[in-house]
């Protein structure tokens, strides 16, 4: 009986040595680290496949210049410390500002992004009274547009509440719950949200935009900055760039797992960049 | 997709207790028997330095530590690690608690029948304490299961992970997603529970249970933990 136990207490710790020694060696390949919750940028598909607008990009590049990356999902608190200690060479689908620039090197900013402000679809509020005196106004925690609140709102005396969310869903759910009067976000995501919950933008706020870019190292020690954009400068030559957004801007992104099934898989992208753009945007697009 | 994470948390919580059982038990033992000097020193500033950290500080410090001296932990190994050793930590005193509450009497004994101290430890004191320790183990389990989806933070994909990634695609069921998620952990942690009660009543000793100071039967409590 006891020996049972004490055979069952060995195997244990056997197990748990082997597999700590067992820890995966580094492979010679570019690691893409990226937080994989942020449609259309990036996601997850319903094969358990990071899809999304960065993650083709990436592909797309890394076939262009001819190297091989490892895609990676990261949570988003860590990407930059992780750039800084070398677990990934590049971070996807994240924005480009003055103060990440003096920590950071990144490629040309891709794509300018607005924010917008969510409302609850039968409710009065609109931009500007989202913003008055007592009112409740939530964002996502650690972003541009949380901070432009703080700064532009809270700051010049204003009083209204910010309220932060970990991620943008747990954001809206406060939001339909009327818990918060506005909800400030990207407008490319918000679209998303509006077509499946009752709430409506509001507005946009053109004073706060942000650049995505695709970042790497201070000082890039492995000379990626110039690789990555000529690799998308191919893609915006060919047109394979053009294609993309709009599949993954205008598209129904539900779709994509169906679309990616159809076409045979994201591995397409190295095959035929511009074929396989074109046939996402002719699928996902109605 | 769940499914996929939750075996992902059932593999972590089943390394992250082994390291910990790795090394909650010597760490126990010696935190009993060792010499004072030991426990004074090393032992107790241990036990106090994991005690006061958050394992998700602990997490951090590791996977990022490791990178500034040169070795490339993943997420995965790098969470098993905090967790398993803070977990060890938490279960020595769960063996520590246990031991001592093994009549002394039973290593008086040992002793009388010309037992060395460590066998005496090993063959009388530790079977016991083990038995007494499989309650208190158990919450250590639902614990350090729960205290896996911290996992995430450093990007591996278990259940939490995997609740998120079907939020993100299908824009707000955020709701029911965590409920699902919420009931599987609860079945995880109900099923464990269960199976170790099971492991419980197996090897229990007829007639044995905390022991209180000189107590009868020595000769038949010895024989049976053989």
């Amino acid at each position: 009986m006891q020996g049972s136990l004490k055979t069952g207490l060995y195997a244990l710790a056997i197990g748990a040595i082997a597999v700590l020694a067992a820890a995966p060696t580094q492979a010679q390949k570019l690691m893409v680290g990226t937080t994989a919750d942020y449609p259309p940028f990036e996601w997850v598909d319903g094969k358990g496949k990071l899809v999304g607008f960065d993650m083709d990009v990436m592909r797309a590049i890394s076939y262009l210049e001819k190297y091989e990356i490892e895609l990676k999902d990261v949570s988003f608190d860590t990407i930059i410390p992780s750039l800084q200690s070398d677990k990934y060479d590049i971070a996807a689908g994240i924005q480009i500002n003055d103060e990440r620039r003096k920590i950071i090197d990144s490629s040309e900013p891709y794509i300018e992004v607005l924010y917008g402000v969510a409302v609850v679809k039968d409710s009065p509020e609109n931009l500007f009274t989202v913003f008055q005196k007592g009112k409740k106004v939530g964002a996502q925690r650690g972003t541009t547009q949380a901070r432009w609140i703080t700064k532009r709102v809270v700051e010049q005396g204003i009083d209204v509440k910010l309220e932060l969310y970990d991620t943008n869903d747990l954001g809206i759910l406060d939001l339909v719950n009327k818990r918060i009067d506005g909800f400030v976000s990207n407008t490319l995501p918000l679209q998303e949200f509006v077509k499946r919950n009752p709430i409506r933008i509001s507005g946009v706020i053109y004073d706060l935009r942000a650049h995505f870019a695709y970042l790497v190292k201070k000082g890039d020690p492995k000379g990626l900055v110039p690789k990555l954009n000529s690799g998308m400068a191919k893609m915006k030559a060919d047109g394979s760039w053009d294609d993309l957004k709009a599949a993954y801007f205008t598209g129904d992104l539900l779709r994509i797992t169906d679309c990616n099934a159809k076409h045979g898989d994201t591995l397409n992208v190295k095959r035929d960049i511009k074929k396989y753009a074109a046939d996402l945007k002719g699928c996902l697009v109605p | 997709m769940l499914l996929e994470g939750a075996a992902e948390t059932v593999r972590l919580t089943a390394l992250m207790l082994a390291l910990g059982a790795a090394v909650g038990l010597p760490f126990g033992v010696l935190h009993v028997y060792g010499p004072r000097i030991l426990r004074v020193a090393v032992l107790d500033p241990i036990v106090v330095f994991f005690r006061g950290i958050p394992s998700l500080v602990l997490m951090m410090i590791i996977y990022f530590g490791a990178s500034e001296i040169g070795l490339d932990l993943s997420g995965f190994i790098a969470s098993i690690l905090a967790i398993g050793v803070r977990s060890g930590i938490y279960q020595s005193q769960i063996v520590r608690g246990a031991i001592q509450s093994v009549g002394s009497g039973q290593m008086l004994a040992a002793r009388a029948i010309g037992m060395s101290k460590w066998r005496a430890i090993r063959f009388i004191v530790i079977p016991q304490a083990l038995r007494l320790a499989l309650p208190p183990w158990s919450n250590e389990y639902a614990g350090v299961l729960k205290e896996s989806s911290l996992a995430y933070a450093l990007g591996v994909t278990e259940l939490m992970r995997q609740g998120r990634y079907i939020v993100a695609r299908t824009f707000g069921n955020s709701l029911l997603v965590y409920t699902v998620c919420a009931a599987i952990y609860f079945v995880l942690v109900f099923l464990g529970i269960r199976l170790l009660r099971k492991v419980e009543q197996r090897f229990s000793v007829p007639g044995f249970d905390a022991a209180p100071q000189g107590r009868a039967f020595f000769g038949r409590d010895l024989e049976s933990s053989r």
